[in-house]
């Protein structure tokens, strides 16, 4: 029997690990190339330099604005903005999204009002939500949060409602009881979805509180690209607009770790 | 130690499982309809048997388990086994399921220690159950792995090693070497009468192959399609290990697929 299970194991699994072709050099050539592209429209006259720095100025730009420290205080603004409406959607829609999911009434008093609020894109709740709680932080942690809410609590409802009726049916056969079933079975089922949810709820995060950020702040990214563009400073609202993309992917990595960690038992998607 | 704690009825010659007048509807969700899945259904059996329900694709086979099982309620009639009324899944009645129904997200071990873990077992008392069960499916080299790293036949060793880790005195099987090549299947035949000859259980096994069944039960109740009532209930008087070949066999099988081939010309009507 133990022959037996040996030439199974090994037939059915795929013929050694296939490993993925690594094509750095051409990763770092795609970027090269792009950089000398935009150098090589400036420097023939083909691009305005005015309308559009030079990749060196732009550089000369990042080392200005990194050695005086501005723009870490400006990321250090705008993280703690993010962070703040990102972990507040985070505490209110996944408990409240695990209790949507396990409780049909819960669904019927709560959902509509999803429903209703979701299609709305949080930028357009800003002017209210400025009127009510002033132009200050309040109202940038309260649309931020609007935005990271509504991915976080959808997918967190769908991770719970989706999960497979045979593993419930499985575990109560196994004689567990219901919040056994809801803590062992329900709730680590949930999580991949909970923690898609996260990513989606983060990249909105960020998008809403730029946007914030660019309609009235003293101090942020949004503001930084804002206060360059009233000086006519180019090179400057590049520098924002790079430190926003270096963000977003950092944030974006960091959370695609958490999610292998958390995850580890899903067959890899290839 | 499961088993629901009764007056002493010891030597009541009181039948293991006994269905009586059991008759199953189901309203179907799109039309107003009803769909008659049992019909006056009844059957008794004792401990130590090994029962396969044969029947054509719809005929209710599933049905009838998930009601042993509690997964259902009869819409007429009664389910007892033990003499008590079933009213809900319980531990004492382990279910294999054709899907696996493994945990994703918990290993081979975890998934066999899942029953004695519900159960409030001790640590120690968990890892011996499975050390046990694991040993004795072959998989014990296996333990640390996630189900998606298995093949099928592995799949189902460790959901069958988990149902029976948890010492049920009824053992539910539905369809669970269907989606198996035919290798592997025989293989895992002749394992699960291994298993159920060293621990003597009531076996309820759904299938639709007539060889399968004749290979493995002491009685095979052949059910009819719509509405599904049990047709015919044959003993099958042979000795194990049986030999798929012989003629004994043969002639079984012969005699079951006439029995049912007026059913199957009717089933691509389906
Ligand atoms: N939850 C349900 N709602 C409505 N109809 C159902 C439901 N479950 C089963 N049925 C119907 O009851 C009948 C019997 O289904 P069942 O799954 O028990 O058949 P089966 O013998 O197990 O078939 P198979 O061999 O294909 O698994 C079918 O006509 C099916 O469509
Ligand atoms: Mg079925």
């Amino acid at each position: 029997m133990a022959q037996a299970d040996v030439s199974i194991g090994t037939t059915s699994r795929r013929a050694g690990p296939r490993r993925r072709r690594s094509y750095v050099e051409l990763t770092v050539l795609s970027l090269v190339a792009g950089i000398g592209l935009w150098w090589a429209a400036v420097a023939s006259g083909m691009a305005n330099p005015v309308l559009m720095p030079p990749p060196g100025k732009v550089l000369k730009a990042i080392i200005e604005l990194t050695s005086d420290g501005t723009l870490a205080i400006h990321i250090g603004v705008s993280m703690s903005r993010g962070l703040g409406g990102f972990v507040l959607g985070t505490v209110i829609g996944v408990p409240l999204g695990i209790l949507i999911g396990r409780s049909a009434r819960a669904h019927a008093i709560i959902d509509p009002w999803i429903q209703l609020m979701r299609p709305v894109p949080p930028i357009a709740v800003l002017p209210l939500v400025v009127l009510w709680f002033g132009i200050g932080e309040t109202s940038k942690l309260v649309v931020v949060f609007y935005g990271a809410l509504f991915p976080i609590l959808v997918n967190t409802v769908h991770g719970v409602r989706s999960v497979e009726n045979s593993l419930i049916r499985a575990a109560r056969a196994l004689g567990a009881s219901e919040r056994q079933i809801f803590r062992l079975v329900v709730l680590p089922a949930a999580v991949p979805s909970v923690v898609t949810g996260l990513r989606l709820g983060a990249g909105m995060a960020i998008f809403v509180l730029v946007a914030a950020e660019l309609l009235g702040s003293t101090a942020g990214l949004g503001w930084l690209i804002m206060d360059a563009r009233e000086h006519f400073f180019t090179d400057q609202i590049m520098v924002g607009v790079i430190a926003l993309g270096v963000v977003g992917y950092t944030i974006n990595r960091g959370l695609l770790l958490l999610e292998h960690r958390l995850v580890r038992w899903r067959p890899a998607q290839e | 130690m499961t088993v629901p704690a009764r007056g002493n009825s010891a030597a009541t010659a009181q039948p293991k499982l006994s269905i009586t007048h059991v008759t199953k509807r189901f309203i179907s969700p799109n039309a107003d309809q009803e769909i008659v899945a049992l019909q006056d259904v009844s059957l008794q059996a004792p401990s130590r048997t090994f029962i396969c329900l044969l029947g054509v694709s719809g005929c209710g086979k599933t049905t009838l388990l998930n009601l042993v099982a509690g997964f259902l309620d009869p819409t007429e009639g009664e389910v007892r086994v033990d003499g008590q009324l079933v009213t809900g899944a319980h531990a004492d009645r382990g279910v294999v399921f054709q899907d696996y129904a493994l945990f994703p997200w918990l290993t081979v071990r975890l998934n066999v220690q899942f029953g004695p873990r519900v159960q409030g077992r001790s640590q120690a008392e968990q890892r011996a159950l499975a050390d046990k069960y694991l040993a004795m499916v072959g998989l014990s080299e296996f333990e640390n792995r996630y189900p998606h790293e298995l093949s099928g036949g592995m799949k189902q060793r460790v959901a069958i090693a988990r149902a029976l880790a948890n010492h049920p005195s009824i053992l539910l099987l539905d369809e669970p070497f269907g989606a198996l090549d035919a290798m592997t299947r025989e293989t895992m035949q002749d394992e699960l009468l291994v298993l159920t000859t060293k621990e003597p259980k009531l076996v309820v096994f759904v299938t639709h192959s007539v060889l399968e069944a004749v290979f493995l039960a002491d009685r095979i109740v052949v059910m009819s399609a719509r509405p599904g009532r049990i047709m015919a209930d044959i003993t099958i008087s042979l000795p194990h290990p049986r030999d798929r070949t012989s003629a004994e066999v043969t002639e079984y099988v012969r005699e079951i697929r006439q029995l049912i081939a007026p059913q199957l010309k009717e089933e691509p009507r389906r």
